[in-house]
């Protein structure tokens, strides 16, 4: 089996385990890449999107669009961002990380905003109800850094 | 990291929650691949086109196990590591299904510079693998990374795909015209099976991808819908396996196939959910397991009684090509003796040898004319096996018809009124040219006339000539002893006698019309005979393009 015979060989079968490899440790060992999730919002202080419980959407929650670097979620919540408060804020000097509250420039197609002025208001106009502790996945923070 | 609003998966892979057609498509279509990836490969695995057909099936295989990874996994580093995947596995598929049409349809491998060329359409996809170019992120609420594929996942891979498509496209409408007439089959089954494979697959991944991205679909269910095409494409194969003998598979290519029946109906399971349904797809799993067995037997049997028959064939093959050399050797001593002992003959008659007396003179022409009947006789049988083991060669250039039947009937005239016959010649042109071989259409036309002067007793024997828009038709009628319906069905075949022939003719060779039907087929033409029966005459008619 010379190279000159097989030459697709000899040149992919490297790559192939050099990308096999890199691509373990970037994704299951560094956890090098950014996660998104929905982040607890208090609609009372903040301005919040807001999302439904179940399919008939007859019960309300508020969230905070989140994207933080897996490895730091990881290092600070393990693997579940459920009631992990560091998950909802970009600590100080912490890169890659951005909290995105509800505006008229994030809001995207089927998307509603709710600020604490119009928070009843968006309720009774879209027939919804608060949801007990009405937080994102989490509870509500106190805090919230950009 | 794991996805907070989705279940974890049951035994690694099930999930209650996911629509049935999901397991439906994906395990099926995993080890029909897989089966038949391993059948082909293990059938010859030194061929390249079985090690090009196994690499396709495991990409293939690969990539619908990733998927299926994808929809019912919910950790992100896991589900981010086969992601990473999918676009190498797809360009896989795409050059795989190049490389094995080439092979396919040159029956070769494929140059360096071709090989280069797939070695540059791999390598970026798998160096890019690893980094943001093909995955940056991950949704932890819907589950996915589609917001965060980069270009190699987005263009790259799907572009290649369609890139693959063409070529395919274009190699096999090339091959097509290029293959033997008893080929062109093989390539439009084969064709149709990747092309259908190629375009389902591409199009629904791509379209699955695009559609979930741009948010016009919840999620790429739609893609699975395009696995169904590897199952249409390892039909193809298997047709082409048992209708003709590709990849040197036999018997291995109907147990893939029942084994293939099989899973498909007993994915029916995934889904089925009332009792009713259980207990027919029940039955119908059990029907097709008995049937299955009942056929790779059978299969087999038949397997076995074609191997044997092959064996035989080449056996019959063999004692032919050796009894061809024979005869050449036996004929062309015979062939020797008989020249010289003519040459004698007329060496005495001409006065070389001195006077002879006159009482030997009849007797040494009687031994001259039975010695230049046996060197024609010879010449005939040689002819014949020089025509059947392709050794003639044909000199084509124009050749006037009329002049040429003209001079054979001058030739032959002398020997028909012998016997008395009259013999006649009718032409309404000045000359009628076709191209061809002279020497041959020369012995083709005198065997025929020769024929009919040899097979009447009494009467005529009439040639005309005519031309008859693109074709000139050569027709010679007699009032011969005609030729019985059973005698007809061997008339052109080699040594083909007729029952009453040899009582007329008894040194008839049977290779006579053989070799006109040969030498008139070469130049394009047709000859056939017509009679109304015994003792009513007969027609031979030669039709030649003009």
């Amino acid at each position: 089996m010379t190279f000159q015979k097989h030459p697709l060989l000899y040149i992919l079968l490297p790559i192939c385990i050099f990308a096999v490899i890199a691509s373990f440790y970037r994704f299951m060992v560094a956890g090098d890449y950014v996660v998104e999730y929905e982040g607890a919002c208090d609609p009372s202080t903040e301005s919040c999107f807001v999302g439904c419980t179940d399919d008939e959407c007859t019960e309300a929650y508020f969230y905070t669009k989140v994207q933080k670097s897996a490895g730091t979620v990881l290092s600070q919540c393990g693997p579940d961002v459920t009631d992990c408060e560091s998950a909802n804020v970009c600590l100080p000097g912490e890169a890659d990380c951005s909290v995105t509250f509800c505006s008229a420039d994030a809001l995207a197609e089927d998307e509603t905003c709710v600020t604490p002025g119009t928070l009843e208001e968006v309720l009774e106009e879209q027939g919804m109800e608060m949801e007990e502790g009405e937080g994102g996945i989490d509870e509500p923070v106190a805090e919230t850094e950009l | 990291m794991i996805c907070p609003f989705f279940e974890e998966p049951l035994y690694f892979f099930y999930v209650a929650e996911l629509p049935g057609i999901l397991y439906y498509s994906h395990v099926p279509a995993i080890v029909i691949a897989l089966l038949m990836g391993i059948f082909i490969l293990k059938s010859d695995h030194k061929a390249l086109i079985n090690r090009l057909l196994f690499g396709l099936c495991i990409s293939f295989s690969l990539w619908t196990l990733s998927t299926l990874i994808l929809w019912t996994n919910i950790h992100s580093d896991v589900l981010l590591f086969t992601w990473s995947f999918l676009g190498p596995a797809a360009a896989f598929i795409s050059v795989f299904s190049i490389y094995f049409t080439h092979v396919f349809l040159e029956k070769r491998d494929v140059s360096n510079v071709l090989k280069g060329v797939f070695i540059a359409l791999l390598a970026p996809i798998l160096i890019l693998a690893p980094t943001a170019y093909t995955l940056s992120g991950f949704n932890l609420v819907n589950c996915d990374a589609f917001g965060f594929e980069g270009v190699m996942n987005t263009v790259y891979y799907p572009l290649l795909g369609f890139i693959a498509m063409i070529w395919v496209l274009a190699l096999l409408v090339r091959g097509y015209h290029k293959a033997p007439r008893g080929s062109k089959s093989q390539v439009v089954i084969m064709g149709t099976g990747i092309e259908l494979f190629l375009f389902s697959f591409f199009t629904t991944t791509f379209l699955g991808s695009y559609l979930t991205t741009s948010g016009f679909l919840p999620d790429s269910q739609i893609e699975t819908y395009g696995y169904f095409g590897m199952i249409v494409f390892m039909v193809y194969i298997s047709v082409l396996i048992v209708r003709f003998k590709a990849f040197h598979a036999g018997l291995l290519a109907a147990q893939a196939l029942i084994i293939a029946l099989v899973i498909l109906i007993a994915s029916q399971f995934t889904f089925v959910r009332s009792t009713s349904n259980l207990i027919l797809t029940g039955i119908t799993l059990l029907l097709t397991v008995l049937a299955g067995i009942f056929l790779i037997r059978s299969v087999n049997r038949e397997i076995e009684q074609r191997k044997h028959i092959e064996l035989l064939a080449r056996d019959l093959e063999r004692a032919n090509k050796q009894q061809i050399i024979l005869i050449h050797f036996i004929t062309h001593q015979i062939k020797g003796f008989l020249t010289k002992s003519r040459n004698i003959f007329s060496m005495a008659l001409d006065g070389d040898l001195g006077d002879v007396p006159a009482t030997l003179k009849p007797m040494l022409e009687e031994g001259f004319k039975s010695d230049t009947k046996g060197v024609n006789t010879i010449q005939e049988i040689l002819n014949a096996a020089n025509i059947k083991s392709g050794k003639v060669t044909y000199t084509m250039s124009d050749i006037d018809l009329k002049k040429l039947i003209e001079e054979i009937a001058g030739d032959l005239r002398p020997a028909a009124e012998a016997k008395g016959l009259e013999l006649a010649f009718s032409c309404d042109t000045q000359s009628l040219v076709v191209k061809g071989d002279r020497v041959q259409l020369l012995n083709a036309f005198k065997n025929l006339i020769d024929n009919s002067i040899k097979y009447t007793l009494k009467g005529s024997v009439t040639v005309s000539l005519a031309k008859d828009g693109d074709t000139v038709r050569f027709e010679i009628k007699d009032t011969g002893v005609g030729i019985s319906k059973e005698d007809m069905a061997k008339l052109f075949t080699e040594g083909g006698h007729g029952a009453n022939s040899t009582k007329v003719n008894v040194e008839s060779t049977g290779f006579g019309l053989y070799i006109v039907k040969n030498i008139i087929e070469a130049h394009h033409g047709k000859v056939w005979a017509e009679s109304e029966g015994e003792g009513k005459g007969s027609r031979f008619i030669v039709e030649l393009p003009a």
